[in-house]
């Protein structure tokens, strides 16, 4: 890209605790520019479900700006942030992430009905919310034998695909993945993260990727510790091979 | 995906207790619905004891004592009205019709009520019914009896069955006319009125047992005059004890009543049957009013049973709250979700509880109008119903806030981290 890429993120002077006087996150400055494919690396206590909650407008900070696409949301009310986070943000969690009660195809199509602005991006690609969750599904290869099936009987590294093909669905503008591969062995691991670039890739979405696992980091373009852009963390000396033995634990 | 279908979904998700929660939604429903049928077909069954009568004459009383004793045979007259009052009143051009009945015998508690053929042809109950024979027929001869349902039924007698009959009313009655023993000729349908508690034989069969009698004291042996010999006598009534007066126009009830009331020969009391039975059931009625507060009582533990349900799931839906969240439901989305189930519950419930009331009442309806002779209409859903259904669905619209607002609070508390 030669082109100056506009940043999906900005945070600048961020502080932010759930306890007066106890900062749990104090960053000065975090950049994710547009189609990136960010890792952020923390271990736990460094703050990153806080970030998370600060990106996604559910909670605001203190002080600073959140900056996504260009609105700074934290000045937004909740209503707007909700409708923010909505239309833009698409998220991954760590596992059993998908409604028990709905088939696979539901679990994709469900933040068309709560997201008008991901439902009219499909709407001016002329594509069904089927057709489109049929799509996603087979690039991220899952067959169509599965569409009907309850989520419940699909294996973990299927139900994350599902969880991937929903945040994907509508073309978010963000997608911020929380830790989607911690239940997944090696192989299905990195299978996983390739079919979830390839999506963004085809799509254009910026990608933030939040694990402890490090193993994971030289496949991304960029790689953030979050205990070391945050002044606030406690587990500053963490050292990545704790990290590695509380995994395995 | 409508906030409706997933809230559809989620309940089939937990199907059982859903399904018991409905059901027990059903059951009070249904038990409110039916104590309200009973209750006014119970109403209208007592106010429709005597109907198409329009004036009942006995001596001066009071309204309520002469209703009591002629109709429900509870109590007793405190005159009698003598042959030729009777004749007179009754001879009357307003009177369209006349039904004599002469009390004061009994047999095993159940009241005798002497009478004329009339009570087949002119007495009417409930919705302008007349007195149905099952079997047999009408009193012939002179010691003819007819009985009510009840006294066949418990008294295990058929046609043909002789039966001495007692002086008095008391139960254990010390004086017998088992000199003139009657023979059953007919048993009545059941009415659900005291009609199926009485034992109707004729005027001249009253007079008859009582002909030897004098001053109401039995006969001693020398003057008794045996059946036989009674049959050969002039058996004319000397007096009455009320009688039933239909009338050719309804206008002239007032005007009759007040002839009645202002009789000089003898002191009497004319009282309109359908205003002393409404006084009546407003003191009886006190029972039925406790019966439907306890069956809303049972209409709100159902409605309890609900909100518990509600609320214990909560907890465990926290999950599932969180992940809709972070696929782009509102808080608000997830208060209207929580809404939606206890409206859900609400009309499945009351729906249910409507087709169990209707599916009982189909299946009862016969035996109960067998048994009782309470006639149970089945008939579409009226405003009570409707206003109640409506009533159920605002008060679980209402109860659904609570564990709704513990939702939003939760959702908003727990925003998208899932917390177990």
């Amino acid at each position: 890209m030669t082109a100056p890429r506009s940043n999906v993120v900005e945070l600048s002077n961020i502080e932010f605790s759930w306890k007066a006087g106890i900062p749990v996150l104090d960053i000065p400055e975090l950049t994710v520019s547009k189609g990136e494919k960010v890792f952020v690396r923390g271990p736990s206590g460094s703050g990153k479900t806080t970030l998370l909650g600060l990106l996604g407008g559910v909670i605001t900070p203190e002080r600073g700006q959140v900056n996504v696409l260009g609105n700074d949301i934290s000045r937004f009310s909740p209503v707007q942030r909700d409708r923010f986070r909505a239309d833009h943000v698409g998220f991954i969690f760590q596992m059993f992430n998908l409604i028990p009660y709905l088939s696979v195809i539901e679990n994709v199509t469900l933040p068309l009905s709560f997201a008008k602005g991901r439902k009219s991006n499909l709407a001016s690609n002329a594509a069904s919310e089927q057709d489109e969750a049929r799509r996603l599904l087979k690039h991220l290869e899952l067959d169509d034998s599965l569409l009907h099936r309850p989520v419940t009987e699909l294996s973990i590294g299927q139900q994350q695909r599902v969880a991937a093909a929903r945040a994907l669905i509508g073309k978010p503008d963000l997608i911020i993945a929380d830790e989607p591969t911690s239940a997944l062995d090696t192989d299905t691991r990195e299978a996983f993260i390739n079919l979830l670039f390839a999506e963004c890739e085809a799509a254009g979405n910026t990608l933030l990727f939040v694990s402890h696992d490090q193993g994971l980091e030289s496949l991304f373009d960029r790689s953030i510790a979050l205990n070391e852009i945050n002044r606030a963390s406690k587990s500053k000396t963490a050292t990545p091979s704790v990290n590695k033995t509380m995994e395995v634990a | 995906m409508s906030i409706l279908s997933l809230a559809l979904k989620s309940l089939k998700n937990r199907k059982t207790t859903a399904l018991l929660t409905i059901f027990s939604i059903a059951v009070s429903v249904a038990l409110l619905l039916g104590v309200e049928r009973i209750r006014v077909e119970a109403k209208n069954s007592f106010t429709n004891t005597v109907s198409g009568t329009d004036l009942i004459v006995g001596a001066r009383s009071s309204s309520m004592n002469l209703l009591l004793y002629s109709v429900f045979h509870i109590g007793n007259a405190t005159n009698n009205i003598t042959w030729e009052t009777y004749k007179d009143l009754t001879s009357d051009p307003a009177v369209k019709w006349s039904v004599p009945i002469a009390l004061g015998d009994s047999h095993h508690g159940y009241r005798v009520v002497g009478t004329s053929h009339g009570m087949f042809n002119h007495f009417r109950y409930g919705d302008n019914e007349s007195l149905q024979l099952s079997e047999g027929k009408p009193f012939e001869q002179l010691y003819d009896a007819v009985l009510g349902s009840e006294v066949a039924a418990s008294l295990g007698y058929d046609i043909g069955e002789k039966i001495a009959l007692s002086h008095g009313v008391e139960s254990k009655s010390l004086q017998s006319h088992d000199d003139k023993p009657f023979t059953v000729t007919g048993i009545l349908k059941p009415t659900g009125t005291p009609t199926d508690r009485v034992i109707l034989i004729s005027l001249q069969g009253i007079e008859a047992l009582h002909i030897d009698w004098a001053n109401g004291a039995p006969p001693i042996a020398a003057f008794s005059v045996s059946a036989e010999q009674a049959q050969a006598m002039n058996l004319q009534p000397t007096s009455i004890t009320a009688y039933y007066v239909g009338l050719n126009s309804r206008i002239s009830a007032f005007r009759y009543q007040r002839k009645v009331n202002e009789y000089r020969q003898e002191a009497m009391t004319a009282i309109l049957p359908g205003v002393a039975l409404q006084e009546l059931w407003q003191l009886v009625g006190t029972a039925e009013k406790a019966l439907l507060v306890v069956s809303v009582m049972v209409v709100f533990a159902g409605l309890m049973g609900m909100l518990t349900t509600i609320l214990t799931s909560l907890n465990e839906r926290r999950r599932e709250m969180a992940i809709l969240r972070s696929a782009g439901a509102r808080p608000v989305h997830i208060f209207t979700l929580m809404i939606t189930e206890s409206v859900v519950y609400a009309i499945a419930g009351t729906l249910l509880g409507f087709l169990i009331l209707y599916g009982l009442l189909f299946a009862v309806q016969p035996v109960v109008q067998q048994m009782l002779g309470l006639h149970l209409a089945i008939s579409s859903p009226g405003t009570f119903e409707w206003s109640l259904a409506g009533m159920i669905i605002v008060c679980a619209i209402v109860l659904g806030m609570i564990p709704a607002w513990r939702a939003y609070k939760n959702s908003l508390a727990d925003g998208l981290t899932i917390r177990v």
